[in-house]
Protein backbone atom coordinates (compact mmCIF):
# COMPACT_ATOMS: atom_id res chain seq x y z
CA UNK A 1 0.00 0.00 0.00
CA UNK A 2 1.42 3.38 -1.06
CA UNK A 3 2.33 6.10 1.65
CA UNK A 4 -0.62 8.46 -0.09
CA UNK A 5 -3.14 5.57 0.47
CA UNK A 6 -2.33 4.90 3.93
CA UNK A 7 -2.88 8.59 5.01
CA UNK A 8 -5.59 9.67 2.51
CA UNK A 9 -7.79 10.26 5.27
CA UNK A 10 -6.48 12.87 6.41
CA UNK A 11 -4.85 13.95 3.10
CA UNK A 12 -8.52 14.20 2.18
CA UNK A 13 -9.74 15.95 5.13
CA UNK A 14 -7.42 18.60 4.87
CA UNK A 15 -7.65 19.05 1.35
CA UNK A 16 -11.11 19.98 2.03
CA UNK A 17 -10.92 22.24 4.71
CA UNK A 18 -8.02 24.07 2.84
CA UNK A 19 -11.04 23.83 -0.14
CA UNK A 20 -13.72 25.28 2.04
CA UNK A 21 -11.97 27.71 3.91
CA UNK A 22 -10.79 29.71 0.47
CA UNK A 23 -14.26 29.71 -0.56
CA UNK A 24 -15.70 31.01 2.94
CA UNK A 25 -12.97 34.02 2.35
CA UNK A 26 -13.90 34.65 -0.74
CA UNK A 27 -17.58 34.62 0.23
CA UNK A 28 -17.56 36.38 3.42
CA UNK A 29 -15.01 39.25 1.75
CA UNK A 30 -18.19 39.39 -1.00
CA UNK A 31 -20.80 39.65 1.94
CA UNK A 32 -18.53 41.99 3.89
CA UNK A 33 -18.57 44.68 0.97
CA UNK A 34 -21.97 44.08 -0.10
CA UNK A 35 -22.71 45.68 3.51
CA UNK A 36 -20.20 48.26 3.40
CA UNK A 37 -21.81 49.31 0.21
CA UNK A 38 -25.35 48.94 1.54
CA UNK A 39 -24.30 51.34 4.33
CA UNK A 40 -22.70 53.84 1.90
CA UNK A 41 -19.19 52.67 3.17
CA UNK A 42 -15.97 51.49 1.42
CA UNK A 43 -15.26 48.20 -0.08
CA UNK A 44 -11.51 46.53 1.29
CA UNK A 45 -9.44 44.09 -0.91
CA UNK A 46 -9.19 40.75 0.10
CA UNK A 47 -5.98 40.84 1.57
CA UNK A 48 -7.27 43.62 3.97
CA UNK A 49 -10.54 41.42 4.60
CA UNK A 50 -8.30 38.02 5.70
CA UNK A 51 -6.81 40.35 7.80
CA UNK A 52 -9.91 41.37 9.16
CA UNK A 53 -11.63 40.77 12.67
CA UNK A 54 -15.38 40.19 10.32
CA UNK A 55 -13.30 36.73 8.63
CA UNK A 56 -11.33 36.18 12.41
CA UNK A 57 -14.59 35.53 13.89
CA UNK A 58 -15.93 33.74 11.02
CA UNK A 59 -13.46 31.24 11.47
CA UNK A 60 -12.92 31.04 15.01
CA UNK A 61 -16.33 30.39 16.25
CA UNK A 62 -17.16 27.13 13.94
CA UNK A 63 -13.31 26.04 15.01
CA UNK A 64 -14.32 26.36 18.66
CA UNK A 65 -17.45 24.07 18.37
CA UNK A 66 -15.88 21.71 16.48
CA UNK A 67 -13.38 21.06 18.68
CA UNK A 68 -15.96 21.36 21.68
CA UNK A 69 -17.97 18.63 19.72
CA UNK A 70 -14.97 16.19 19.69
CA UNK A 71 -13.75 17.14 23.07
CA UNK A 72 -17.14 16.11 24.35
CA UNK A 73 -17.85 12.85 22.43
CA UNK A 74 -14.26 11.73 23.69
CA UNK A 75 -14.82 12.39 27.79
CA UNK A 76 -18.58 11.68 27.08
CA UNK A 77 -18.13 8.19 26.35
CA UNK A 78 -15.57 7.39 29.01
CA UNK A 79 -18.57 8.53 31.50
CA UNK A 80 -22.01 7.38 29.86
CA UNK A 81 -23.36 4.75 27.82
CA UNK A 82 -25.59 4.32 24.84
CA UNK A 83 -26.97 0.55 24.26
CA UNK A 84 -26.48 -0.87 21.15
CA UNK A 85 -24.02 2.29 19.96
CA UNK A 86 -20.91 1.30 18.56
CA UNK A 87 -19.69 4.82 19.60
CA UNK A 88 -20.21 4.03 23.00
CA UNK A 89 -18.09 1.54 25.16
CA UNK A 90 -19.55 -1.57 26.48
CA UNK A 91 -18.84 -0.70 30.59
CA UNK A 92 -18.13 2.76 30.45
CA UNK A 93 -15.58 4.08 32.96
CA UNK A 94 -11.49 4.86 32.06
CA UNK A 95 -10.99 0.76 31.81
CA UNK A 96 -8.37 -1.05 33.92
CA UNK A 97 -4.56 -1.30 33.14
CA UNK A 98 -5.03 -4.38 31.48
CA UNK A 99 -7.76 -2.93 28.87
CA UNK A 100 -5.40 0.09 28.52
CA UNK A 101 -2.31 -1.75 27.91
CA UNK A 102 -0.54 0.05 31.06
CA UNK A 103 1.90 -1.20 33.69
CA UNK A 104 2.91 -4.49 33.34
CA UNK A 105 0.47 -4.77 30.29
CA UNK A 106 2.35 -2.88 28.03
CA UNK A 107 3.41 -4.07 24.85
CA UNK A 108 6.69 -3.38 23.09
CA UNK A 109 5.27 -0.84 20.36
CA UNK A 110 3.47 1.04 23.51
CA UNK A 111 4.42 4.85 23.37
CA UNK A 112 7.13 5.84 25.40
CA UNK A 113 4.94 7.98 27.84
CA UNK A 114 2.66 4.93 28.08
CA UNK A 115 5.63 3.00 29.68
CA UNK A 116 7.07 5.76 31.12
CA UNK A 117 4.70 5.83 34.24
CA UNK A 118 3.53 8.34 36.99
CA UNK A 119 2.62 11.78 36.04
CA UNK A 120 4.01 11.10 32.34
CA UNK A 121 1.46 8.20 31.94
CA UNK A 122 -1.31 10.21 33.64
CA UNK A 123 -0.67 13.15 31.12
CA UNK A 124 -0.65 10.89 28.49
CA UNK A 125 -3.68 9.00 29.20
CA UNK A 126 -5.66 12.34 28.96
CA UNK A 127 -3.54 13.91 26.13
CA UNK A 128 -6.27 13.95 23.74
CA UNK A 129 -8.70 15.29 25.77
CA UNK A 130 -6.44 18.00 27.17
CA UNK A 131 -5.07 19.09 23.23
CA UNK A 132 -8.67 19.31 22.29
CA UNK A 133 -9.66 20.98 24.95
CA UNK A 134 -6.37 23.45 25.08
CA UNK A 135 -7.25 24.28 20.90
CA UNK A 136 -10.75 24.65 21.93
CA UNK A 137 -10.43 27.50 24.68
CA UNK A 138 -7.99 28.97 22.12
CA UNK A 139 -10.45 29.46 19.49
CA UNK A 140 -13.06 30.38 21.92
CA UNK A 141 -10.79 33.18 23.19
CA UNK A 142 -9.54 34.13 19.58
CA UNK A 143 -13.63 34.18 19.14
CA UNK A 144 -14.30 36.59 21.91
CA UNK A 145 -11.29 38.90 20.82
CA UNK A 146 -12.54 38.96 16.88
CA UNK A 147 -16.43 39.01 17.68
CA UNK A 148 -15.69 41.68 19.67
CA UNK A 149 -13.53 43.73 17.27
CA UNK A 150 -15.62 43.25 14.60
CA UNK A 151 -18.94 44.26 16.70
CA UNK A 152 -17.41 47.54 17.81
CA UNK A 153 -17.09 47.98 13.87
CA UNK A 154 -20.72 48.02 13.21
CA UNK A 155 -21.45 49.31 16.26
CA UNK A 156 -19.49 52.52 15.58
CA UNK A 157 -20.45 52.15 11.76
CA UNK A 158 -24.24 52.22 13.50
CA UNK A 159 -23.25 55.69 15.45
CA UNK A 160 -23.08 53.61 18.81
CA UNK A 161 -20.24 53.42 21.50
CA UNK A 162 -18.03 50.24 21.45
CA UNK A 163 -18.11 47.83 23.81
CA UNK A 164 -15.54 46.93 26.40
CA UNK A 165 -14.31 43.14 25.94
CA UNK A 166 -16.30 41.93 29.77
CA UNK A 167 -19.11 43.87 27.98
CA UNK A 168 -18.75 42.14 24.88
CA UNK A 169 -18.75 38.48 26.59
CA UNK A 170 -21.96 39.76 28.26
CA UNK A 171 -23.64 40.15 24.74
CA UNK A 172 -26.53 38.42 23.11
CA UNK A 173 -23.70 38.81 20.30
CA UNK A 174 -21.30 36.40 21.52
CA UNK A 175 -23.62 33.90 23.21
CA UNK A 176 -25.81 33.79 19.56
CA UNK A 177 -22.74 33.27 17.77
CA UNK A 178 -21.67 30.37 20.30
CA UNK A 179 -24.97 28.12 20.75
CA UNK A 180 -25.82 28.36 17.02
CA UNK A 181 -22.56 26.44 16.93
CA UNK A 182 -23.02 24.28 19.95
CA UNK A 183 -27.02 23.04 19.55
CA UNK A 184 -26.14 21.75 16.16
CA UNK A 185 -22.92 20.13 17.07
CA UNK A 186 -24.64 18.39 20.20
CA UNK A 187 -27.79 17.76 17.73
CA UNK A 188 -25.30 16.07 14.86
CA UNK A 189 -23.05 13.73 18.06
CA UNK A 190 -26.63 12.66 19.88
CA UNK A 191 -28.33 11.79 16.70
CA UNK A 192 -24.89 10.34 15.54
CA UNK A 193 -25.09 7.93 18.61
CA UNK A 194 -28.52 6.89 18.47
CA UNK A 195 -28.70 6.53 14.21
CA UNK A 196 -25.65 3.99 14.45
CA UNK A 197 -27.67 1.27 16.27
CA UNK A 198 -29.63 0.65 13.46
CA UNK A 199 -28.24 1.90 10.31
CA UNK A 200 -24.70 0.44 9.14
CA UNK A 201 -22.44 1.84 6.63
CA UNK A 202 -20.72 -1.38 5.15
CA UNK A 203 -16.84 -0.68 6.07
CA UNK A 204 -16.86 2.25 8.25
CA UNK A 205 -14.72 1.79 11.47
CA UNK A 206 -18.01 4.43 12.40
CA UNK A 207 -20.30 1.98 12.19
CA UNK A 208 -21.03 -1.65 13.15
CA UNK A 209 -20.45 -3.88 10.65
CA UNK A 210 -23.83 -4.75 8.57
CA UNK A 211 -24.91 -7.84 10.20
CA UNK A 212 -24.37 -6.85 14.10
CA UNK A 213 -27.17 -7.13 15.83
CA UNK A 214 -28.76 -3.70 17.02
CA UNK A 215 -28.18 -4.20 20.92
CA UNK A 216 -24.23 -4.71 20.58
CA UNK A 217 -22.65 -2.07 22.07
CA UNK A 218 -19.19 -1.05 22.20
CA UNK A 219 -16.16 0.26 20.17
CA UNK A 220 -15.42 -3.61 20.04
CA UNK A 221 -19.05 -3.74 17.67
CA UNK A 222 -17.25 -2.01 15.43
CA UNK A 223 -16.33 -2.93 11.80
CA UNK B 1 -15.77 43.15 37.08
CA UNK B 2 -13.60 41.01 38.84
CA UNK B 3 -9.70 40.77 38.78
CA UNK B 4 -9.10 38.10 36.36
CA UNK B 5 -11.84 39.94 33.76
CA UNK B 6 -10.00 43.30 34.37
CA UNK B 7 -6.38 41.89 33.90
CA UNK B 8 -7.83 40.16 30.36
CA UNK B 9 -8.75 43.28 29.87
CA UNK B 10 -5.88 45.51 30.16
CA UNK B 11 -3.97 42.88 28.45
CA UNK B 12 -6.19 43.19 25.53
CA UNK B 13 -6.32 46.81 25.86
CA UNK B 14 -2.17 46.80 25.60
CA UNK B 15 -2.04 44.45 22.71
CA UNK B 16 -5.28 46.20 20.64
CA UNK B 17 -3.57 49.11 21.80
CA UNK B 18 0.13 48.29 20.11
CA UNK B 19 -1.51 46.97 17.04
CA UNK B 20 -3.60 50.45 16.35
CA UNK B 21 -1.74 53.44 17.36
CA UNK B 22 -0.81 54.13 13.90
CA UNK B 23 -4.22 53.62 13.17
CA UNK B 24 -5.61 55.92 16.30
CA UNK B 25 -2.82 58.88 15.09
CA UNK B 26 -4.65 58.51 11.45
CA UNK B 27 -7.76 59.17 13.17
CA UNK B 28 -7.04 62.02 15.53
CA UNK B 29 -4.82 63.61 12.85
CA UNK B 30 -8.06 63.94 10.36
CA UNK B 31 -10.49 64.52 13.79
CA UNK B 32 -7.94 67.62 14.82
CA UNK B 33 -7.75 68.82 10.84
CA UNK B 34 -11.39 68.58 11.07
CA UNK B 35 -12.00 70.43 14.28
CA UNK B 36 -9.45 73.05 12.98
CA UNK B 37 -11.17 73.88 10.03
CA UNK B 38 -14.75 74.00 11.67
CA UNK B 39 -13.20 76.57 14.70
CA UNK B 40 -11.48 78.95 11.97
CA UNK B 41 -14.87 78.59 9.38
CA UNK B 42 -12.87 76.93 6.91
CA UNK B 43 -16.21 75.36 5.45
CA UNK B 44 -14.00 74.28 2.19
CA UNK B 45 -11.09 72.15 4.32
CA UNK B 46 -14.11 70.76 6.50
CA UNK B 47 -15.77 69.59 3.60
CA UNK B 48 -13.11 68.15 2.34
CA UNK B 49 -12.84 65.79 5.39
CA UNK B 50 -16.36 64.45 5.44
CA UNK B 51 -17.37 61.34 3.43
CA UNK B 52 -18.15 61.87 0.23
CA UNK B 53 -21.70 59.80 0.97
CA UNK B 54 -22.07 62.12 4.20
CA UNK B 55 -21.27 65.78 1.68
CA UNK B 56 -23.64 64.60 -1.05
CA UNK B 57 -26.56 63.66 2.05
CA UNK B 58 -25.56 67.41 3.50
CA UNK B 59 -25.69 69.27 0.08
CA UNK B 60 -29.11 67.15 -0.96
CA UNK B 61 -30.93 67.09 1.82
CA UNK B 62 -29.91 71.28 2.54
CA UNK B 63 -30.28 72.41 -1.39
CA UNK B 64 -27.38 74.24 -0.62
CA UNK B 65 -23.46 73.99 -1.06
CA UNK B 66 -21.65 71.82 1.25
CA UNK B 67 -19.46 74.63 2.34
CA UNK B 68 -22.77 77.18 3.38
CA UNK B 69 -24.26 74.28 5.59
CA UNK B 70 -21.47 73.25 7.54
CA UNK B 71 -21.13 76.89 8.50
CA UNK B 72 -25.20 77.00 9.45
CA UNK B 73 -24.79 74.34 11.60
CA UNK B 74 -22.43 75.68 13.74
CA UNK B 75 -20.97 71.97 14.62
CA UNK B 76 -18.87 72.41 18.04
CA UNK B 77 -15.22 73.13 17.85
CA UNK B 78 -13.52 73.45 21.38
CA UNK B 79 -12.29 71.23 23.88
CA UNK B 80 -9.46 68.36 23.52
CA UNK B 81 -9.59 64.75 22.75
CA UNK B 82 -10.43 62.18 25.49
CA UNK B 83 -10.78 59.35 23.67
CA UNK B 84 -9.90 57.57 20.45
CA UNK B 85 -11.77 54.03 19.60
CA UNK B 86 -10.26 52.39 16.23
CA UNK B 87 -12.29 49.24 14.67
CA UNK B 88 -11.74 47.66 11.18
CA UNK B 89 -12.70 49.99 9.30
CA UNK B 90 -14.61 52.40 11.77
CA UNK B 91 -13.25 55.06 14.53
CA UNK B 92 -14.79 57.10 17.22
CA UNK B 93 -13.59 60.21 18.73
CA UNK B 94 -14.43 61.41 21.91
CA UNK B 95 -14.28 65.07 23.05
CA UNK B 96 -16.02 66.20 26.38
CA UNK B 97 -19.12 67.34 24.86
CA UNK B 98 -19.07 65.39 21.42
CA UNK B 99 -18.55 62.70 19.78
CA UNK B 100 -17.30 62.07 16.23
CA UNK B 101 -16.85 59.19 13.83
CA UNK B 102 -15.29 58.10 11.05
CA UNK B 103 -14.88 55.72 8.26
CA UNK B 104 -12.34 54.61 6.59
CA UNK B 105 -11.68 55.07 2.28
CA UNK B 106 -10.00 54.98 -0.10
CA UNK B 107 -8.35 58.18 0.54
CA UNK B 108 -8.00 57.89 3.91
CA UNK B 109 -9.88 58.78 7.14
CA UNK B 110 -13.02 60.64 6.37
CA UNK B 111 -16.04 61.84 9.41
CA UNK B 112 -19.01 60.08 8.73
CA UNK B 113 -20.99 61.88 11.65
CA UNK B 114 -20.27 64.90 13.85
CA UNK B 115 -21.41 66.89 16.80
CA UNK B 116 -22.96 64.04 18.19
CA UNK B 117 -24.77 63.78 21.32
CA UNK B 118 -25.34 60.62 23.48
CA UNK B 119 -29.01 59.31 23.58
CA UNK B 120 -30.67 57.30 26.32
CA UNK B 121 -31.19 54.34 24.17
CA UNK B 122 -30.12 54.08 20.26
CA UNK B 123 -27.63 55.69 18.28
CA UNK B 124 -25.90 59.31 18.87
CA UNK B 125 -28.17 62.19 17.53
CA UNK B 126 -25.76 63.84 15.11
CA UNK B 127 -25.93 67.20 13.50
CA UNK B 128 -23.96 66.45 10.81
CA UNK B 129 -24.51 62.56 9.03
CA UNK B 130 -25.87 59.52 10.86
Amino acid sequence: MSRLRRHSLSIVFLVLFAVALVGQAWAGWVQFNDQQVAQDLAEIGLGRYLRSADFAVDVTENWQSEYLQFLLYVLATVFFLQRGSPESGAHGGLGTDEEQKLGEFTEPGSPAWAKAGGVRTAIYSWSLTLVMLAIFLASWLGQSIAGWAAFNETRMQQLQDPLTWPGYLANADFWARTLQNWQSEFLAVGSMAVLAIYLRQRGSAESKPVGEPHDSTGASAGG
Amino acid sequence: MDRSALLVSLVLAALAAGCSSSRDAAVEEVTTDFRSAVSSEDAEAACRLLAEPVRYELELSSGSTCEVELLDVRLPAAGDIQEVAVSGTAAQVRYQDDVIFLGEFGDGWRVTAAGCLSRADGPYDCQVGG
